[in-house]
């Protein structure tokens, strides 16, 4: 047991040695040694995924923060005392929740799976999911920025993402199921069944940086695909697509699904789209985006059962999209 | 002994991200990686992880040992340490990297951003820029040029605007044609955003994404069908890129 403890902290010790070496003199020796110049799109892949690291990182550990201070000071009965006795009045708390909370995707999702097992229900839990990443204020402070000659698209993106909430919310009430919280492996709970606990405030240490490294596996993963996306994907040849009410929206969905872009920035990258595809097709874009993404369904995966995962991806979709189709008829008939 | 070995390797992972940000903050890449306004976040994150990590990092007096009943979890070592060392990939890049300008293939798969003339309030500076006699381009000013350029396309012919950018070149351009041009960022690097002006004129001998201040006379012209300021090329002098490459936009919420 000594001897096993002796070989972890040696190869603690090297490994913090290497990263020294590495951050003093990592940008002397290694360009010289590998070259990248010669592969630009690599190049640009690997700056795309350190930018889109850098940015999203510090929402990911305020997520982890909050999720162990719920895990750890808020007790179940007082969720249950401030959950709503209805399940719609439980969908509107959720969506006013969100408007007050300022978080968007990368942080709500650990949040709201402690939420889940803390014994909110499943569909105001959704709700939250669905609605915080785009109802805040920087979200519509950036969206009214980006479109100002054009404001059924804040309105159309504002009003699109309470219908989804409310109807994807009221399915899966219907069709509710107890058990979409993923097991937590034991690695991530021995924080807290000590024959002496430890003190609460090492636990959420404990806690924080555990759920931490659990999700942000999931995020590295999502965010290299995104990144590969990025440079590889060729947007002035969407461009002839565009006008198709259905297929441009459907496009435009997946197009904002690889992209994973935050959602106080994508409206400046759908403003210069917008002069190739139909306003639905931009709502599509705007509305989805935020909701859905690569490295948020695998954020998604790291906290949620597949099986929930695999509907709720579906439900999001669908709903999204023929909303979508709706509101794109009525912007052009001249309404909204 | 694997709770005790993955609870110094977290700690670890943390310190190699933080001292990742303070290396990138220090040597000024990182408003290349993210805009100004996400650095706060990122220099809050790097303080939140020197603190976890020297707590993880730091000997437990007791503990230790009552963990281990717990550790023999589902996942193997090998499994354990796959899962741990994908956080290395972000730690060693923002070590190793030193060049962080996006390739120019990557910019001609984004295509240039068309600009919409933006509605202005009626009291607003507007046409400031435009009315003076030479109309000169800052970073501070871009868009606000920009946008006066566009609401006043009608008046703007035989004026004259110098400015800087980079040249950039789309498969549909002539050999006359190229576009000065600017990225912008309004978070982070991914959704960089290509803007420009069309440049007419003798641009043969300008290399694709070297650096030039040029100077040219306006007139309306058209991109991909929208009318839009052109330029007739008048002078170039070709300059070092700028340590600030970006644009960064500024969302005012409160207008």
């Amino acid at each position: 047991m000594l001897l096993k403890r002796y070989t972890g902290n040696l190869l603690i010790l090297i490994l913090l040695f290497l990263l020294l070496a590495f951050f003093f003199l990592g940008d002397v020796f290694i360009p010289k040694a590998i070259d990248l110049s010669g592969y630009p799109l690599l190049h640009s892949v690997l700056v795309v995924f350190l930018g889109l690291f850098l940015e999203s990182i510090p929402f990911l550990f305020l997520g982890a923060i909050a999720s162990s201070f719920i895990q750890l000071f808020i007790s179940e009965e007082i969720i249950q005392r401030m959950i709503p006795k209805s399940a719609f009045m439980a969908i509107f708390a959720a969506i006013v929740a969100a408007l007050i909370i300022p978080v968007c995707e990368c942080a709500i999702i650990p949040v709201v799976r402690r939420l889940i097992q803390k014994g909110v229900p499943v569909h105001a839990g959704v709700v939250l999911l669905v609605t915080a990443p785009i109802l805040n204020v920087i979200v519509f402070g950036s969206t009214y920025y980006a479109f100002q000659n054009n404001p059924a698209i804040l309105y159309g993106r504002i009003i699109l993402c309470i219908l989804t909430a409310i109807i994807v919310g009221l399915f899966i009430y219907i069709f509710s199921r107890k058990d979409v919280v993923k097991e937590e492996k034991p690695e991530a709970v021995r924080g807290h069944v000590h024959d002496f606990p430890p003190s609460k405030w090492t636990s959420f240490i404990e806690h924080t940086s555990q759920e931490f490294f659990m999700v942000g596996r999931y995020f590295i993963i999502g965010a290299l695909f995104a990144s590969i996306f990025q440079v590889l994907m060729d947007r002035t040849l969407l461009a002839e697509i565009g006008q198709a009410p259905i297929k441009g929206t459907a496009l435009m969905m997946g197009i904002a699904f690889v992209l994973s872009l935050c959602s106080s920035a994508d409206a400046f990258v759908a403003a210069s789209f917008s002069h190739s595809f139909l306003p639905g097709s931009i709502l599509g874009f705007l509305v989805f985006g935020p909701m859905l993404d690569l490295k948020n369904v695998l954020i998604m995966l790291s906290c949620f059962k597949r099986s929930f995962v695999f509907t709720y991806v579906l439900l999001v979709f669908a709903v999204v999209f023929s909303l979508c189709l709706i509101a794109g008829g009525l912007i052009s008939k001249g309404g909204l | 002994m694997k709770t005790y070995f993955i609870q110094k390797l977290e700690g670890l992972l943390l310190l190699g991200l933080g001292m990742m940000i303070f290396k990138l903050y220090v040597s000024g890449h990182l408003t290349n990686l993210i805009a100004p306004k996400m650095v706060p976040y990122a220099l809050a994150a790097l303080f939140a992880f020197f603190v976890i990590s020297l707590l993880r990092l730091k000997k437990r007096k007791q503990g230790g040992n009552h963990c281990e009943c717990h550790s023999h979890g589902k996942s193997s070592s090998p499994a354990l340490a796959l899962k741990y060392s994908l956080f290395f990939i972000p730690i060693l890049l923002g070590f190793i990297l030193t060049d962080f300008t996006l390739s120019g293939e990557v910019l001609a798969k984004r295509g240039m951003a068309q600009q919409q003339s933006q509605k202005q309030s009626p009291n607003d500076a507007a046409g400031k820029h435009v009315n003076q006699a030479k109309i000169t381009v800052t970073d501070d000013n871009y868009f606000e040029v920009l946008d006066d350029l566009l609401n006043n396309l009608d008046t703007i012919e035989g004026k004259e605007i110098e400015l800087s950018g980079f040249i950039y070149r789309e498969d549909g351009f002539t050999s006359k044609q190229v576009a000065i041009s600017r990225l912008s960022m309004s978070c982070c690097v991914v959704d960089a955003t290509l803007y420009g002006y069309m440049v007419n004129g003798h641009v043969k001998g300008m290399k694709t994404n070297d650096w030039y201040t040029i100077t040219g006379t306006l007139k309306k012209g058209t991109y991909k069908g929208e009318t839009v300021p052109v330029l007739d090329l008048k002078a170039a002098k070709k300059i070092k890129a700028p340590k600030e490459v970006y644009l960064y936009e500024n969302v005012q919420i409160i207008q």
